[in-house]
């Protein structure tokens, strides 16, 4: 009895340190893949960023007024760093993802190879955003701008929806280009941009007949007493 | 190579033609109701004027439907030269405003200005079709300053009403005349005379790209007469009455002529960084001030549209002045319409930030231009509002003490303009 119990001890024990010694490089190689990401990590960001002092892209993007929509999008740091602090991340996340799949759980078996055919479309989807971003600030200011010009009293409302319907547009993609639940983002893209275009047709149809008409016949009819002769050239 | 631009027609017209010293050039676009009487006073007076000199009317025509260039031929008869062709029209200048309503109207002007210099003329005198007011005295006193005087351009000085022109009077102007030191009048209607010289050196040298279509010819010869080293006059031509065309939206119209400044403000920065101060222009015909009409003028709108961009479009001037200035802006408020006010040195202040906030494009360049408009539009109420119980020289004087606050003011850009470049 004591040597079955015996037996029982020393096998476990045995298997227990023969799992530690197998975990353990794999636990090491995991240390030293973090630790090494964080070093190229780093090495890459200061090289990048550099390269891209020199070229001035961060004058670049001001001039395109692209760090004014960065900015007005929540990223006010220069791009040169923006740039730099993504590559940081992608790099680092990258060697992490290696040291996970050097562990050799069961769960994470291939997650290196999945991660990198996924890379592509996260890069798709970085771009998307990014642009969509910048479209949607373009247009809800051109918007504003031009809107109140023609003393339109809603200017900031149309240009809040112009944005949001864009963002919500990139948004919708995005998504669907990360394979993101693809069919509930389609069907909750439709449903929610034709209810809205709908709720809207419903509300200036019923509600705001009169106003409508009211605003087009300013817009094309302006009476003469509206009209200045002031000229401005 | 450099005439690749002709049209064929023109080519092939020149071939062989005989020399001439004056061209007369008339821009059209369905101007049949105009042109044609224009055309003939112009070469009538003209041949008067100079019976020396060898005439050639040319008629660059946008593609009229209502037969103007076989009007014109018409009327002038055959005792004029008369050549007629139609002018390309290219995108860019299809979203142009301009009171000509000519579409095309800078390729019209380059295919004259080679005419001119291909016939080697001494002048060429280019006239927008649509004119009213045209009098037989222009071509003498257009033409004869590039004959007699050695002027390279001769712009035309119209009698305007007193608040008639308040773009040009308190922006294109005076920041011309505070730049390059001229005191030119910047009022661009259709007609203006050059010089053989000034075509070869000045005009023709452009770039000819999409730029002086984006900005409109007119606005572009205004600058260049300021910022070039040519001799320019004005004429004064009287009042100026022409056959309206529709003209777009206020602020296409500001985008459009204030860019033209700002863009050639760039590109001249050399020239106008040291000038200091202004002079007056040489000017031919009888000098009149501004007429006592005010027309009819929606001030109550005039503040609406100050008030709502006040109210909408803060975080973009935000972006664009500098915080001093934005803060007096925020100051202004407009509670009461009739004791508004809106001083000039800030007005100043502001056009000096746009053209410093377009240099280094802190915005979208057109969103930029048209977000000035309510501030033109707050500032012209303003003006209106101090001067329209006063007399026609209190308006004058007003408009005098604001170019010199143009100048006074100008350290403030050449400082701001120079640590931007650094």
């Amino acid at each position: 009895m004591s040597n079955v119990w015996g037996d029982a001890m020393v096998e476990a024990f045995r298997d227990m340190m023969k799992r530690i010694a197998l975990l353990l490089p794999k636990l090491l190689a995991l240390i030293s893949f973090v630790l090494l990401g964080l070093v190229v990590g780093l090495a890459i960001k200061a090289i990048l960023t550099r390269v891209l002092k020199a070229v001035r892209i961060d004058t670049l993007s001001e001039r395109w007024g692209l760090q004014a929509a960065l900015s007005r999008a929540g990223i006010k740091q220069p791009l040169s760093q923006t740039v730099g602090r993504m590559v940081f991340w992608t790099v680092f996340v990258m060697f992490v993802f290696m040291g996970v799949d050097a562990l050799d759980l069961p769960t994470t078996a291939g997650l290196m190879r999945q991660l990198l055919s996924f890379f592509p479309n996260v890069i798709a989807a970085g771009l998307l955003l990014l642009v969509g971003v910048l479209l949607a600030n373009f247009f809800s200011e051109a918007a504003l701008i031009a809107t109140v010009n023609a003393q339109i009293q809603e200017a900031r409302l149309i240009a809040s929806l112009i944005r949001w319907a864009i963002l919500l547009f990139t948004a919708a993609m995005v998504l669907t280009e990360l394979g993101i639940a693809k069919e509930i983002v389609v069907a909750a893209f439709s449903i929610l941009f034709g209810g809205v275009v709908l709720a809207l047709s419903i509300a200036l149809g019923l509600g705001g007949r009169n106003i409508a008409r009211d605003a087009l016949e300013r817009r094309w009819k302006k009476t003469n007493k509206e009209r200045d002769e002031v000229t401005h050239l | 190579m450099e005439e690749l631009f002709l049209p064929n027609s023109v080519r092939e017209r020149l071939e062989g033609a005989e020399a001439a010293d004056i061209i007369l050039g008339l821009v059209t676009f369905n101007d049949s109701a105009t042109a044609p009487g224009l055309a003939r006073t112009l070469a009538e007076a003209t041949a008067r004027s100079f019976p020396q000199r060898r005439i050639l009317v040319v008629n660059c025509d946008a593609g009229s439907q209502d037969g103007t260039p076989q009007a014109i031929e018409q009327h002038l008869g055959r005792g004029s030269r008369f050549w007629t062709f139609h002018h390309p029209v290219h995108g860019t200048s299809l979203k142009l405003v301009s009171e000509s309503g000519v579409p095309g109207r800078e390729a019209a002007v380059r295919i004259l200005a080679s005419i001119s210099d291909r016939l080697n003329a001494t002048a060429c005198l280019i006239v927008d079709g649509n004119l009213r007011s045209a009098s037989p005295t222009w071509s003498q006193l257009l033409v004869a300053p590039v004959l007699d005087k050695d002027a390279d351009l001769v712009l035309p000085w119209f009698h305007r009403n007193r608040y008639e022109g308040t773009l040009t009077n308190t922006l294109l102007a005076p920041l011309t005349r505070a730049l390059y030191g001229k005191r030119i009048p910047y009022h661009l209607g259709g007609v203006y005379a050059l010089s053989g010289r000034f075509i070869r050196s000045v005009l023709l040298a452009q770039p000819w790209d999409e730029e002086i279509a984006q900005y409109g010819i007119d606005g572009w010869m205004a600058t260049l007469a300021a910022a070039e080293q040519v001799e320019v006059c004005r004429a004064a031509l009287g009042p100026r009455t022409h056959q309206p065309k529709p003209m777009g939206e206020l602020s296409t119209i500001v985008a459009q002529a204030v860019g033209c400044v700002f863009h050639l403000m760039e590109r001249y920065q050399s020239m106008w960084e040291s000038v200091r101060a202004s002079s007056e222009v040489p000017t031919v015909g009888d000098q009149a001030g501004l007429g006592i009409e005010t027309g009819s003028i929606n001030v109550q709108r005039m503040a609406g549209g100050f008030r709502q961009g006040l109210r909408d479009l803060l975080p973009i001037w935000q972006l664009i002045m500098s915080a001093e200035t934005f803060q007096q802006v925020l100051e202004l408020g407009v509670e009461e319409t009739d004791s508004f006010r809106f001083p000039s040195d800030l007005w100043v202040q502001i056009v000096y930030d746009f053209s410093l906030a377009y240099h280094d494009r802190l915005l979208h360049r057109e969103h930029l231009l048209k977000a000035l408009t309510p501030l033109y539009l707050g500032y012209t109420a303003s003006f209106v509002l101090a001067t329209r119980a006063g007399s026609v020289e209190r308006v004058e004087q007003e408009l005098e003490q604001l170019a010199g606050r143009y100048e006074t003011m100008k350290p403030y850009l050449v400082q701001r303009w120079r640590w931007s470049d650094e």
